[in-house]
This record gives structure tokens, sequence and C-alpha cells, in this order.
């Protein structure tokens, strides 16, 4: 019996699973990380209960859960403090960059985990703070302080701009609001 | 100067179109294999109901469980053997709990079953338990075996009830002992909504009800018996409570935010105030006969708290950590206990501090047993991973009830009737899951196994799903 969603899940696969890991590979060190990601976020969207349109609402929710499951990875692993002992350790010589794209995945590698998942939320989905916030079970002004750090950050590592600030940025507590 | 959301799109074009060579065919195939297993699994796991839905500690892939020393298990009196085609001849006169007297029968995807005596189910009385069977292989799903409604005994004996249709899902919600209808939710083939039914034990008729259909969750009776229903699509974490008295068009009575729990009487509910929150330092009580709603501050400085149950009728336990910490499972965030009197104008009283070891209860995971006493599936302080069993909460002491079997179980639902325990286990939350087995843990000490995974045979050795929904037969 053919359901709903096993065409769904194929096209998508079919067509969008490159974009998928190249959109993971900002976020994780490998491409084996990344396709990992993109597996598990695959088959947490299309095993949960909404029923997509069409190919393109269904790579939306995907890309959304790639990011909300790398920072579920972080925090349940304690990568995060990990990866922030090594931000702490790092000599300040970043690799030479051969390509774009590994120049912005470098880039990306020197923020923490959430400052990374924040600012591709923010700048490669678009999502409002609120939304961020939301998806990452961060408060609204934790999303903030992250986006604000990690686009410094990434501004001054590559020479890039950004424009005035969307929101405002109001410093306070950095606090999860979403249970273990 | 480049803007940087220029940069990072090219980049990520310039990537993806350099990943020329994944294997995306098998990936795809392997993903279909993984969402149809997830998808039965989800079935089953709802049919625990709204709490099921919300497991707090999700259907993860790491880490060791911590094992607590099983409960002991009485195993049912039946002793099956291969006969498939014997004719039972139970016993003219049935006992209130045990009638078994012929040999069991054999059926793929049920574990061995009587067929049932005329005039049984009108005998039943509290502690029997109404269940479901929909059994799959593993790891194909399919075809369905059987969709099969089994009886059980408070010793265990088992009886085949009635056949269900096996392109449909139906799933039982409550059911009073000595009747011979059950409230159910049925989906139909191809359909992932369900609707409201009234399943009659002695034909298999479905009788659906259109006026619940989609995502809502049964959740209970409220103290007049009105029946409580969630309308809460999976995607979204807030939704509307729904009251249905007799035949009337179902009432909203409130808002929820992520999940309620229901006091002891039904008279009760509480909520998180605010969308968007899964803790907080205050919650709303929602009153299930007039609608009233009304937030209260628990005022437990420094502290943020989730919901772990009702207490009795007037009191709430919380699980309380420091504010400032990431997550509520860890020693650093110093949890608590902290007991809640929703009657008092009062700060919640701190209980007892939980140490690295002991259970990590999480939010909306708390079943009355009796008052003073909580029955939860649990964590491990410290530990990230699995349930590591089932536990009650009371006189300032936490008592495992069930910890994992020789299956290694490590997801444990608990329900409770009368001041006894039922504990639905199976392994599932690391890993693919397996059926789940409900074994009773009576307030007398004793516990039998009620609803076991179906056996493994030369045909299928191991099933993917099996036992899909249960109720305890309630008094009148």
């Amino acid at each position: 019996m053919v359901r709903g969603w096993e065409p769904m899940l194929e096209q998508v696969a079919r067509e969008r699973y490159p974009r998928l890991v190249a959109r993971a590979m900002l976020l994780v060190p490998s491409r084996a990380d990344a396709e990992d990601l993109v597996q598990e976020a695959l088959v947490s969207t299309f095993s949960a209960r909404a029923r997509f349109d069409s190919p393109g609402q269904a790579e939306q929710y995907v890309r959304r859960a790639i990011v909300s499951r790398f920072v579920d990875r972080t925090r349940k692993h304690g990568y995060e403090r990990q990866a922030l002992q090594r931000v702490a350790a790092r000599p300040g010589v970043p690799p030479v960059p051969d390509t774009l794209s590994t120049e912005l995945e470098s880039a990306l590698r020197a923020l923490t985990p959430r400052q990374r998942a924040c600012v591709v939320l923010r700048h490669l989905e678009d999502m409002s703070v609120r939304e961020t916030a939301s998806a990452l079970g961060l408060s609204e002004g934790a999303v903030k302080r992250y986006v604000f750090d990690g686009v410094a950050a990434l501004n001054a590592a590559l020479g890039t701009t950004s424009p005035a600030d969307r929101d405002p940025v109001v410093l306070v507590q950095t606090e999860e609001v979403r249970g273990a | 100067m480049r803007e940087l959301a220029d940069l990072m799109n090219d980049a990520l074009a310039e990537r993806s179109q350099s990943l020329t060579d994944l294997p995306t065919a098998q990936v795809g195939e392997r993903l279909h294999r993984k969402v149809r297993f997830r998808r039965a699994r989800r079935h089953t796991f709802e049919a625990g109901g709204v709490t099921a839905a919300v497991a707090v500690l999700g259907a993860a892939t790491w880490l060791t469980v911590d094992r607590g020393d099983p409960a002991p298990a009485v195993s049912p009196t039946v002793s099956a053997t291969p006969t498939p085609t014997s004719t039972p001849t139970p016993s003219t006169t049935p006992t209130p709990t045990s009638v078994a007297v012929a040999v069991a029968d054999d059926i793929l995807g049920l574990p061995p079953t009587y067929a049932l005596p005329a005039g049984l189910l009108q005998r039943t009385t509290p502690g029997w338990v109404l269940s479901t069977y929909r059994s799959e292989s593993y790891p194909s799903l399919g075809p369905v075996a059987t969709h099969t409604v089994v009886l059980s005994s408070p010793a265990g004996e088992l009886y085949r009830v009635v056949d269900l249709p096996t392109d449909s899902q139906v799933r039982l919600l409550a059911w009073e002992a000595g009747t011979t209808s059950a409230l159910v939710s049925v989906e139909a083939p191809g359909s992932d909504d369900a609707a409201r039914a009234v399943l009659d034990l002695t034909t298999g008729t479905i009788s659906p009800d259109d006026r619940l259909l989609g995502a809502t969750w049964y959740v209970g009776r409220t103290v007049s018996g009105a029946e409580l229903w969630l309308d809460m699509p999976e995607s979204e974490t807030t939704g509307t409570l729904l009251r249905i008295e007799g035949d009337g068009a179902p009432e909203p009575v409130g808002e929820i935010v992520e999940d309620l729990a229901v006091d002891p009487a039904g008279r009760l509910a509480v909520t998180l105030p605010d969308a968007g929150m899964t803790t907080g330092t205050s919650f709303a009580l929602l009153d299930l006969v007039d609608g009233n709603r009304s937030v209260r501050d628990v005022g437990v400085e420094g502290r943020r708290c989730h919901v772990v149950g009702w207490l009795d009728d007037q009191a709430v336990l919380l699980w309380c950590w420091d504010g400032s910490a990431a997550d509520a499972w860890t020693a650093d965030a110093r949890p608590g206990l902290w007991r809640w009197d929703i009657t008092a104008d009062q700060p919640a009283v701190h209980v007892r501090d939980v140490v690295a070891g002991e259970p990590y209860v999480g939010p909306w995971s708390g079943e009355w047993v009796r008052d003073g006493v909580v029955a939860f599936g649990a964590g491990t302080v410290d530990v990230f991973g699995c349930w590591s069993g089932a536990y009650t909460w009371g006189d300032g002491t936490f008592t495992l009830v069930e910890g994992p079997g020789p299956r290694d179980d490590n997801v444990f639902w608990p329900r409770t009737s009368r001041g006894d325990v039922y504990v639905e286990a199976f392994p599932g939350c690391s890993g693919e899951s397996e059926p789940g087995a409900v074994t009773v843990h009576r307030a007398d000490g004793t516990s039998a196994l009620l609803l076991p995974v179906p056996p493994a045979t030369g045909e299928v050795p191991l099933w993917a799903t099996g036992l899909s929904s249960w109720v305890v037969g309630t008094g009148r």
C-alpha cells in the first residue's frame, strides 16, 4: 500500500539530499556527520504526523530539523562544553581555506554550536528571533546574543559585513527554556 | 565589502554542487524502512495517550541504562502448547480472577490465548485488562498478522475477545469492567486521522463518532463523568481541552500549553500558563467544570520547575532545579522535589533534594497511585540516557517498581488503578524498539505479567509491533 508520505520522502531524498547535506556541513565537522544528521532529520520529520503539500515544504521542515537536532546532540553529549574548550585552546591560526564553502565552514566551526545554529537559522533560513528561539528551545534573549556574537566573529574571519541588526541586541543571561 | 548572507548562500551552492557522489538511492531506501518502523512504533506509543505522546526522554539513541533490580514478575498460570487448532473448554462457571482450564491456542502474533467463554466479559471486575494486539513482523512491518482484542484476567490468563480489521488501527481508551463496549479511537486505512468511536466487544462493530476527528487525544474523565479530549496537533505545543457530556457537542474548557495533569478527582488540571514555555515558576490551574483559569506562582526562588503530577486533590509534585542550569536532570542543577499546595497562598514546600544516581522524573510523567504516592517512568540524575525503570515516590522515598528485564527494557510507562501500578515496558529508547509487555505491581506486593509480547516463531523470529493499546477495567 502506498502511503502519502512515501513518494514525498523518496522525492525529497532523491532531489534534495545533496543540498541538505551541504547545509548540515555548516554545522558539523565532517561529511559523514552531516549525512547522519540529515538522515536523522529526515526520519524524524517523516515519522511525525505532519503532512506536506510539496517537496519544498518538506525540505523546509527538514532543514529546521537538521539544526534543532544538531543543537540537541550538542546539548546531550556535552559537545558544546568540549567545543568551547577547543575554541579557548585554539592558537588563533585557522586552516587556510581553499574554497568559499570550506572558508565558511571553517569560520563557522570556530563558533560555539549554539552560535552556529542561531546564525544558520537567522541568516540562511531567515527565521525570526522568536522562531529561532522556539526551534532551538532557547530564550529570545539568548538567540539575540548568540547571533550577535556569531555574526561578529564571522564578519571578522571572512571580511564580510551584515546589515544593521534586524533586532536590537539585549544582553541577557543565557538561558535554555527547554527541559532535558 | 561583501554581505555575510550572500557569502553564505554562495558557499552553500558551491558545497551542494560538489556533493555529486552521495548514495542517494540507497539512502532513500534506508530512510523509507526507518520511517515505516518509527511510524508503526509511534502508533504503539500513542496508545498511552497524551503523556505518552510527550514522552520526555525521547526516542534517543545514546548512552547506557542505569539498571536496577527488576521487580519479581509472576508468570501467568496459562501454559501453552503448540496446538493451534485446539478447542478450549473453559469451565462453565468462571471465577472473577481466573477461568482458564483448557490448553491455550497459539495464534501468530498473539501470546497464548483462549477463546472467550460466553458471559465472561459481563462478569469481569476492575483489575481485568482489555488490550489490542496489532502484530507486524520485523523488519518488514507487514502484513499485519493479527489485530485482535484480548482480555487479561488479573492472573494473566488471556482471552480472545474479537478480531478487528487488519487495515485499521483501533486503540482502546476506556472500558468499564463488566460491560461489553469500550471507548476507542479508530484510524481508517491510509489515514493518520483518528476518530472517537465505540467498539462493541461482542460483535466487533465499531460505531464512529464524527464529533472528534484528527489530532485529538483522550485525556480522561471529569468529576461529573464527562470525557476530556485534548485537541493539539502533534506539531503544536498549545491546544484546546474539550469536554464531552453524553451525546452533546464538544465544549472548549480552556487552553493547554505543552501538556496537562488532571487531579485524581477530575476537578482541576494543571498546565503551563503561556505558549512557548516548557518550564516555569508559575502554572495555570484550569477548572474542568466551569472553565475558570488562574495562574499561580509557585514561589520557588531562583529555580525553574516542571510538574510531575498530582499527589492528591490539593497538591502537585514539582521537580525544580537551579534556574541558571541548562538541564533539569544534571546533579549540577541541584534538582529536588517540591510540594505545591494549591489551596494555600504559600510558596511550594521543599520536600527533598535528588542527587546523582537517583531517579530523574520528567515533566508530566506522574500517575497518581493513592494520596501522597505518585508513579512514573524515570531516567537517572546525571546519566543522560533512557528510562532506568518505573518508580513510585511517596513518604520521602523513591521505590523501584520495575526495572529492565531480560530484554533490557528502557522505556517504562506506568498507569495506575485502585492503588495498583501497571507498567508497560519495552526496549525502544535506544535502538529500534520491540513490542511492549504489561505487568501489574499490586499494592499487596504481588506482581503478574498480564500482557506478554507475542512469541517468536520460525516464521517470525522478531515482532516489530504487538501490544498496541490497553486499558485497565474501571468500576461503575
